[in-house]
């Protein structure tokens, strides 16, 4: 969709023969630096929505992680990623044995603290999920389908830790901190966009076929 | 700033930016430590200051203590004792994350938009440059909730609360958060409407 280029209206050029030294505004360039304001905020208002939206619902998902409420979930959370850590290594041939969110075997143990739940990359993704226009139903399954996703990651993530640990501890600080670290800002814009094409795709008009021959 | 292919999201955007961040943000051979010197650099010129009481220095953590690379420390002269000992807050971080992988995602997000490279160019000025201003701003905030426990600033417990839940949000989200705004904000105008704006109406059959 073309959008108006702001710096070629007529009220921005006027802008430039302003004198430079004046010490009152005037009337023409305050009309034209609210016109160009209009213009930009026309242009651009479903991406400003966006971001307001965005901030909004990313600091209620953050008011919501200072709720009693929440100390008592995210134990349980984190727990349920360690146990199914633990199955996925099983799977991969480590046992190994989980007291509450530590995942240990006689040679290495790994706990998924509060800071590795990725909770602020399930925030970011429900932020965006729920600021794009779309049905509520569709916010709901993208919601759902992103905090899957992040879960799903986790346990992969804590896993591959465990068994890195097990069998190359030196490596575990590059993989923790910079490889699974980089994984995750990938995935989070990844996984929206895709979602955001999808809806895009999902909604828009079918394209109109053999038009010419009506 | 040129149309969209026909794909809302389109495949090269993806491909762009998974391999642009992914080359910014990996460590390379001394990648880190540049980028540790330069936030030191930014950091020394930008918040570290001594005025009458208040004392705040920034330091690189070699070797690095539990994934935290960089220190940023405040005390309040006022109640240092003669011998030098006295109450001191610290802000230990990291500075791949603080610093490198907001900036190196943010780079990944313009690179992949399609847009003439002068204009691009212009964009990476201007963003990593509203980036670092929001960086360094969000520390600030941070260094002012460790001055109220050194009594550098005025502090009562509900807000000492309201700033803690401000401050923790600011640092978790901020990564993912701050270069997609800065990139909507700049790069994303008549690209972004066939992506982030309602679905057309359907047409009548």
């Amino acid at each position: 969709m073309k959008q108006p280029d702001v710096s070629a209206t007529p009220a921005v050029k006027a802008r430039s023969h302003t004198p430079a030294s004046g010490s009152t505004v005037p009337a023409a360039m305050r009309r034209s630096g609210l016109a160009r304001w209009n213009d930009w905020w026309a242009g651009s208002k479903p991406v400003n929505l966006f971001i307001i939206k965005l901030v909004a619902v990313v600091a209620i998902f953050h008011g919501f992680t200072l709720l009693p409420v929440y100390d008592w979930l995210l134990p349980q959370y984190l727990h349920a990623v360690a146990s199914l850590a633990r199955a996925l290594s099983d799977w991969f041939g480590e046992s190994g044995e989980v007291v509450g969110a530590t995942l240990r075997a006689p040679a290495y143990a790994v706990t998924v603290s509060p800071a590795c739940s990725a909770v602020e990359l399930a925030g970011f993704i429900v932020a965006a999920v729920v600021a794009f226009p779309s049905p509520w139903r569709t916010k709901v399954s993208g919601v759902l389908l992103g905090m899957l996703l992040v879960a799903t990651l986790n346990v992969i993530r804590v896993t591959s830790l465990f068994l890195v640990g097990l069998h190359a501890r030196r490596a575990f600080d590059m993989v923790h901190d910079d490889v699974w670290a980089v994984l995750f800002i990938l995935i989070a814009p990844l996984f929206v966009g895709g979602w955001i094409a999808h809806v895009h795709q999902r909604n828009s008009p079918p394209p109109v076929i053999g038009d010419e021959h009506a | 700033m040129p149309e969209a292919s026909a794909s809302p999201v389109p495949f090269r955007f993806a491909l762009r930016f998974v391999l642009a961040f992914a080359l910014l943000a990996l460590p390379w051979p001394h990648w880190h430590h540049l980028w540790r010197s330069a936030f030191l650099q930014v950091a020394n010129i930008t918040l570290a200051h001594k005025n009458d009481a208040r004392e705040v220095s920034a330091e690189i953590l070699q070797p690095a203590v539990n994934g935290t690379d960089f220190r940023l420390t405040i005390v309040n002269r006022g109640l240092m004792n003669s011998d030098g000992s006295g109450p001191v807050r610290n802000l230990a971080l990291n500075a791949a994350q603080t610093e490198m992988r907001p900036m190196a995602f943010l780079f990944a997000l313009i690179f992949a938009t399609p847009m003439q490279w002068k204009k691009r160019a212009g964009y990476l000025a201007i963003g990593a440059l509203l980036l670092q201003t929001a960086i360094l701003s969000i520390l600030s905030f941070c260094l002012w909730r460790e001055s109220m426990e050194l009594l550098l600033a005025p502090d009562s417990p509900s807000v000492k609360t309201a700033a803690t839940a401000v401050r923790d949000g600011l640092v978790q989200y901020a990564g993912y958060v701050l270069p997609v705004i800065i990139w909507l904000l700049l790069c994303v105008r008549g690209w972004s409407s066939l992506a982030l704006s309602p679905p057309p109406e359907k047409l009548p059959a």
